[in-house]
């Protein structure tokens, strides 16, 4: 199902509307405005972008929780549709604000969402070495609804690794925690990008987007405004790109 | 793949339902009404052993609507509210394996809310020296069926609307309007004019009120198993 192509995402032209339902007359949000990007493998791409910007719609086309209007979206060389879902075995999704059913065990969960990805089969010993990974281990037989919101985004990182996808999408996954956490789930990052994992993560955070992502993608409207590699921004200079593009980018 | 996918969905939504603060109001109602089953058995003096059985059939019914209705509703919309079906759509499982394992979890944990009610009957029963009529059995599991059918329509339209008030509400009004099927017939066939059209509406209804036989619980169980597949459509059609 992987590709010898170096590609992992590729966007061509995307076009996204949602419609909102009104008493009287529907309305139609444009979401995405001709998008096109290429993510390639091994690499961390940050989409970054005020709120209703389309960061998350992005996120939810490459996991196949949307329908395009138009223009095509494949990952790993397979194009995006809601009849194919064996291509999503390559993706592991950490929603922003995850939720988890809270009567249940940190394993417990991690064995639910493997066997999912895996056909029904549960694997005891994956789920625990997931959850050693994101420092969840001693607290495996714990039920979710003691854990901390740093413990349940911990918990939604091993969700997403649990069955050893090449591409991680993560919307947010920063938001709302504390400096350790957010240093904690960083380090993660990074130990997956060692590993060879592709990943895409949207973020308010400039500051993270500068220690983690190889690059950034801005975007402003349901548009790119702008594509930025590592090497063309300097210490700090990020924040002032990011905002000049999105305050003058219109 | 399909099978497996929903066994692990319905194994998971039965555990919810069970463990849910909702189904330990249903049990702590249910242990209540029994407590009020024995005292008014003991007051029916020679009818004990009817009175009881009455209460008991009626405590089901009424225990079983509230837990199918409510969890099959809640159950979809709740993974709605808190995205968690992303969570489980991000995987590769179908919608319709979703739709099918949440609406099966919900029928295993009816399944055991009935099979506690029949239990704790056939206790007190027991206790109070009274022979055990298999008959009961027979009439609870014609019940058991009426309730598939009916937690069905609760997911059908907690699927289209999202909405788990709307789903219960339109639920409960079905739940009656099935029981006066036959009656509603006959009424729509004595009348004349563009009136004599909507008899037709009343075929979309399960019919509840037919006398229960093998044949009415498998044409209600072929009715809730094509509720449930409009049920995968109309919900694939959603943008959640």
């Amino acid at each position: 199902m992987t590709s010898n192509s170096s590609i992992a995402v590729k966007f061509d032209n995307v076009f996204k509307s949602y419609i909102i339902k009104g008493f009287l007359k529907n309305k139609t949000t444009r979401a995405l405005n001709g998008v096109s990007f290429k993510v390639h493998k091994k690499e961390i791409v940050g989409l970054f972008g005020l709120n209703g910007a389309g960061k998350t719609t992005i996120i939810k086309l490459i996991c196949g929780l949307l329908t395009l209007d138009s223009g095509a979206v494949e990952v790993f060389e397979n194009p995006i549709n809601l009849k194919s879902v064996e291509y999503k075995k390559l993706i592991g999704y950490v929603p922003e604000l995850p939720y988890f059913y809270p009567f249940s065990t940190a394993k417990d969960t991690l064995n639910f969402y493997y066997s999912l990805s895996s056909g029904g089969f549960k694997n005891n010993e994956k789920s625990e070495e997931v959850l050693n990974l994101v420092g969840l281990y001693d607290r495996k037989d714990d039920k979710i609804k003691n854990f901390s919101k740093g413990m349940m985004q911990r918990l939604a990182i091993a969700c997403s690794l649990v069955h050893d996808p090449e591409l991680l999408v993560y919307d947010e996954p920063t938001s709302g925690l504390d400096p350790i956490s957010i240093r904690e789930i960083r380090n993660i990052m990074l130990g997956l990008k060692e590993k060879g994992k592709t990943v895409i993560l949207s973020s308010h955070s400039v500051s993270e987007a500068e220690k983690i992502c190889d690059r950034v993608i801005i975007l402003h409207k349901g548009e790119i405004k702008k594509i930025i590699n590592k090497e063309d921004w300097a210490d700090c200079e990020l924040e002032k790109i990011f905002i000049d593009t999105v305050a003058y980018g219109d | 793949m399909g099978i497996r996918a929903i066994k692990s969905i319905s194994w998971e939504s039965a555990k919810e339902s069970l463990n849910s603060k909702f189904a330990y109001l249903v049990f702590f109602f249910i242990m209540i009404l029994i407590y009020v089953a024995i005292l008014t058995g003991i007051m029916a003096v020679n009818d004990e052993k009817k009175v009881l059985s009455d209460f008991f059939i009626a405590v089901t019914q009424i225990s079983l609507l509230v837990f199918g209705v409510f969890s099959s509703a809640l159950g979809v919309s709740q993974d709605i509210e808190t995205k968690r079906i992303y969570l489980i759509l991000s995987r590769p499982v179908k919608i319709y394996e979703y739709v099918f394992g949440r609406i099966i979890g919900v029928w295993l944990s009816a399944f055991f809310v009935l099979f506690f009610i029949n239990l704790a009957c056939f206790l007190v029963f027991v206790f109070k020296g009274y022979f055990f009529d298999l008959n009961y059995f027979y009439l609870t599991s014609n019940l058991y069926f009426k309730i598939l059918c009916i937690s069905s329509i609760s997911m059908f339209f907690a699927c289209i609307t999202t909405s788990s008030f709307t789903a219960i509400g339109i639920s409960v009004m079905v739940w009656f309007i099935s029981h006066f099927i036959t009656d509603i017939k006959f009424a729509f066939d004595k009348m004349k004019g563009s009136v004599h059209f909507m008899k037709y509406i009343i075929y979309l209804f399960p019919d509840f009120s037919a006398s229960p036989s093998l044949y009415s619980n498998f044409k209600i169980l072929i009715y809730s198993f094509v509720v449930v597949l409009f049920s995968s459509y109309f919900f694939k059609k959603t943008e959640i």
